[in-house]
């Protein structure tokens, strides 16, 4: 059988360090949409507090150890670093691998506002918006410490905009 | 120009696609007859004042919006979800 390689979405691309900005690429578990189905979404947090998660409120991200779930737009969640999902009255996907996330540290908010319509100082936790023209997830973990999500095939694009983005803070000094 | 949404807050306009007039959540029946398909599909009204569009946040939360705008001071006065505004 062959063999295939496994390559992460920024391989070759991170980490980078410009200026006092560094971008990395966040290590990948096993990733699960979870979109509840009609009225069904109590339901779904119930099941998901029984593995010490639950559904969360917009814009909301809960830590429970190592697995974690992001709100992820209006009735949809992620759900993080959980091998396998008990039974959910809720559309179910697997999208593991399929989203690049690129830490940005140090001066994230200076640099995200150059790319980012949406003033991230008065949020934390998740929120949808965009990157550019790339419609994102951002977490806000910290005004410091800031995680970006896009799709995978949108890895080069992501790293390309936030490379510029930095590179004009720095410039700036 | 700004859309408050209200799942994500107030978000800048290049997050929204427009969706036309709100008539489109008020589908005939399949056997409403001609006319009224023939409205329903064509005639639009143009005022000079409060309009119903529909918006998508399709950059955010993917919620669909009712944004009731006023086109002569181009003034919001109000947004709903439009799952919930169809009820």
């Amino acid at each position: 059988m062959v063999k295939l390689l496994e390559t992460s979405p920024c391989a070759g691309l991170l980490p980078r360090h410009i200026g006092q900005t560094a971008l990395s690429e966040r290590p990948q578990g096993p990733m699960w949409s979870v979109a509840p189905f009609a009225g069904q979404k109590l339901a779904v947090a119930r099941a998901l507090q029984k593995i010490g998660l639950t559904f969360p409120e917009p814009g909301q991200v809960v830590q429970s150890g190592v697995p974690s779930v992001v709100w992820f737009g209006i009735d949809q969640a992620m759900v993080f670093d959980v091998a396998a999902l008990p039974k959910l009255a809720a559309a179910v996907t697997d999208q593991s691998d399929g989203w690049s996330c690129v830490r940005v540290e140090g001066r994230a908010l200076e640099v995200l506002v150059r790319l980012v319509p949406v003033d991230l100082r008065k949020q934390s936790g998740a929120l949808r918006s965009m990157i550019g023209h790339m419609s994102a997830i951002i977490i806000v973990r910290d005004e410091d410490v800031i995680d970006v999500m896009v799709m995978r095939a949108m890895a080069q694009t992501l790293v390309h905009e936030l490379e510029v983005a930095a590179t004009g803070v720095a410039a700036r000094g | 120009m700004r859309i408050n949404c209200p799942v994500c807050g107030e978000r800048d306009r290049r997050e929204f696609y427009y969706g036309g007039d709100a008539v489109a959540m008020h589908r005939p029946a399949p056997d409403a007859g001609v006319e009224v398909w023939d409205s329903y599909v064509h005639l639009r009204e143009n005022p000079a004042g409060q309009t119903r569009d529909l918006w998508h946040h399709e950059a955010g939360c993917g919620a669909w919006l009712v944004v009731t705008r006023n086109t002569v001071t181009h003034a919001i006065s109000d947004v709903a979800l439009a799952k919930e505004a169809k009820r």
